[in-house]
């Protein structure tokens, strides 16, 4: 006769095989056999947050800087629904989260009984997939396909919803098959012919670009040393995502800087007058094609995804190559070697003229921005943050607004998972959790969370949690006492009226610190910013910096909503002579 | 030409709106229904037709018919979301999913 195990035992015994070090969570009734069953794993490190949202974005920050998925526990009902906002973020960004929810028991289910929610239901949309179980006998097997289904193809959430009777009834254990049948390979539906003609593409075109995305990321470390590779072995220009900032080195002279709304002028333009355009792991998602009517009108495109139904799912392309990001640039890099086909060399006069053009754009310096010696600018923050920190490996997370956006264009990433901010669903309140996520699983490492007052203010509770675990996070506020981004779309769109949009009242967050038993540090002139940054970096503990910053700065450049990507606004000057109007205004 | 009833249809990119049936073999089981159709509701589509049933009882699967109207574009979409959804049963292979007309 096998051994019986609980269902909570068996949660811990699937939990041990998988692998997992840390998971983020909150008890509730519904959940306490799990609960009671932790203290007899030792391998498994339990971070007790302080709402369930940050559980969520905690477990993303740990999947992004790791590559393993981040996992989650949450009691019923209201347990599950405050992580359905971090589950619909991961969704969006791809982010592997396994998350495990606890349920009324199986025959209170459909009674409204407390704490009850229909949580498969309620999480169907935002989650790759997720199982009630209702057999104790199912449990082993969905638990272990979770992880599966989380981690392969196009990575993302799952949720496991089990009922407390579950959780106390016996069962046999089994392991994990080995043998994984939605992995990579089958996901590799990709063949040599294909490679053969996005080589052949690379050969005729005069106008190239890469265009790199969280795919590049998502497909693991090896994914970006092969994308460096390639990118020096056809000397092509290189735009990149918000996503997929890291892939490739922020401060290399191939490199055109983040493309999109508030991307550089010369990636845009140069993806508004290429010939060639090709897609890395990128989704064309609208913060970066713009106007899609008009969206690089004269290129060929090549999309390489891991997933089918992204490729013409927004921008029909003339070469779609589905399969990881990994092996699909191995496979170019030795077809072009393989041909002896020295790009960088054979091509360098067919493109040169094309990097002259890239050069001429470039002169506008379109990150510029006018500097003040009596008021803080918040980009000047930024570009001092990354000089004082640049020289070690720096963890970066942001909360969602201006800041994130002179984040991504200020601070040089060079290397991957180094970076985590909330593209696809844009949550206010993400960078403080992904934060601890980040030091959790890397405790010797600085880790800074670029953060705006008002988003700060959605998670500032998790606070409580790094003070509890020693994780020496520093929030860095961009504090201009506004939800700037909102205020900046009022000034260009609704006639600078400023509804709603300034903070009345704002909490000392220097005493806020202290409150919490960490350290409050604050600067409010350019002199010492320096100084507090030094001084924020050298403390080894959680600190809240409060940066009192400009509260008039836009952020710039800018497309406008509904325009093409060759209608970039520089600065103050080219937003009054292009007012938005008609649909543009509409959109988001 | 019918108006497109997505509520994210740009209408500057309306194709020619056909009527397609699309039929999806799932495993008969509590909530596969619901994520098939989730996937129509979630994305402003419009079901005009529905038939679900058991039509393989040693293998537990049901067949779904659905018919929609859409653009080439939107039908592609459907087909390959519809493509990724995880058949719940440990045979990978059995949800399937046939593009008819
Ligand atoms: C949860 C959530 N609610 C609302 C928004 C809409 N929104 C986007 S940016 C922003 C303002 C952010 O203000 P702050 O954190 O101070 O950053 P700033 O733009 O000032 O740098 C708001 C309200 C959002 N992104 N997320
Ligand atoms: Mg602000």
């Amino acid at each position: 006769m096998p051994k019986l195990y609980s269902g909570a035992e068996i949660v811990f015994k699937c939990l041990e095989d998988q692998n997992v070090e840390h998971i983020f969570g909150y008890p509730g009734g519904a959940v306490l056999p799990i609960y009671d069953e932790l203290k007899n794993h030792p391998t498994i490190k339990h971070i007790l947050v302080r709402h369930e949202q940050g559980a969520g974005h905690a477990a993303e920050g740990y999947a992004r800087s790791t590559g393993k998925p981040g996992v989650v526990l949450v009691t019923s009902g209201p347990g599950a629904t405050n992580v359905v906002t971090a589950l619909t973020d991961a969704y969006m960004d791809s982010v592997p989260l396994v998350c495990i929810s606890g349920q009324v028991p199986t025959h209170l289910i459909g009674t409204d009984a407390f704490q009850e929610c229909d949580t498969t239901g309620i999480t169907r949309p935002c989650t790759k997939h997720n199982w009630l179980v209702k057999d104790i006998n199912d449990l082993p097997r969905i638990m272990h396909e979770a992880f599966e289904v989380a981690t392969t193809g196009r990575p993302g959430p799952v949720l496991v919803d089990i009922p407390k009777d579950i959780q106390f009834a016996k069962a046999k254990y089994s392991k994990p098959k080995k043998e994984k049948k939605l992995n990579g390979k089958v996901l590799n539906k990709f063949n040599q012919k294909e490679i053969d003609q996005l080589v052949d593409l690379m050969k005729k075109a005069s106008k190239p670009v890469f265009y790199t995305g969280g795919g590049v990321i998502n497909s693991g470390p090896k994914a970006s040393e092969l994308l460096r590779e390639l990118v020096a072995l056809t000397g092509f220009p290189i735009t990149s995502t918000l996503q997929g900032l890291g892939a490739y080195p922020g401060d290399d002279n191939q490199f055109l800087g983040m493309l999109g709304m508030h991307g550089t002028y010369e990636a845009n333009n140069a993806m508004h007058d290429c010939d060639l355009l090709i897609n890395i792991g990128a989704r064309f998602d609208d913060r970066i094609t713009g106007k899609i009517d008009e969206f690089s009108p004269k290129s060929k495109k090549v999309h390489i995804d891991i997933d089918p139904s992204s490729i013409n799912k927004i921008v029909k392309v003339d070469l779609a190559i589905v399969g990881d990001v990994s092996d699909v640039i191995k496979s170019t890099t030795k077809t072009l070697k393989k041909k002896n086909l020295n790009l960088e060399k054979s091509n360098k006069q067919k493109i040169s003229k094309w990097w002259q053009q890239i050069q001429k754009w470039r002169t506008k310096k379109s990150l510029n921005f006018i500097n003040s010696d009596k008021i803080i600018k918040p980009q000047h923050a930024v570009q001092r943050l990354y000089e004082l920190t640049k020289n070690q490996d720096t963890y970066i997370t942001t909360e969602v607004g201006q800041h994130q956006m002179w984040a991504a264009q200020h601070y040089k990433f060079n290397k991957p998972n180094r970076w985590m901010t909330s593209g696809g669903l844009g949550t206010m309140g993400y960078g403080l959790p992904a934060a601890i996520g980040v030091q959790v699983a890397h405790p010797k490492k600085l880790v800074v969370d670029i953060a705006g007052e008002a988003s700060i203010l959605m998670t500032m509770q998790e606070i409580s949690t790094a003070v509890q675990y020693n994780l020496p996070v520093k929030i860095f506020i961009l504090n201009n006492q506004y939800m700037g981004m909102v205020r900046q779309w009022q000034e260009l769109l609704h006639e600078k009226n400023y509804s709603e949009s300034y903070s009345e009242a704002l909490p000392d967050f220097v005493k806020l610190a202290e409150a919490y038993g960490c350290v409050g540090i604050r600067a409010e002139h350019p002199d010492e910013l320096d100084e507090k940054i030094e001084e924020m970096i050298n403390t080894d503990r959680p600190v809240i910096f409060d940066c009192h910053v400009d509260q008039a700065e836009n952020c710039y450049p800018m497309i406008p909503s509904g325009k093409p990507h060759n209608q970039m606004l520089l600065g103050p000057k080219d937003q009054e002579a292009n007012k938005i109007t008609g649909k543009g205004k509409s959109l988001v | 030409m019918a108006k497109s009833k997505s509520a994210y249809s740009t209408p500057t990119k309306l194709g020619k709106i056909d009527t397609h049936i699309i039929v999806v073999w799932v495993d008969n089981e509590a909530s596969v229904l619901s994520r098939v159709v989730g996937l129509f509701s979630g994305r402003g589509y419009n079901i005009e037709s529905l038939a679900v049933a058991e039509v393989d009882q040693k293998n537990n699967l049901s067949r779904i018919t659905i018919v929609t109207t859409g653009t080439p574009q939107v039908i592609e979409q459907i087909v390959l979301q519809l493509k990724k959804l995880v058949p719940s049963s440990q045979d990978h292979s059995t949800s399937s999913v046939k593009f008819l007309a």
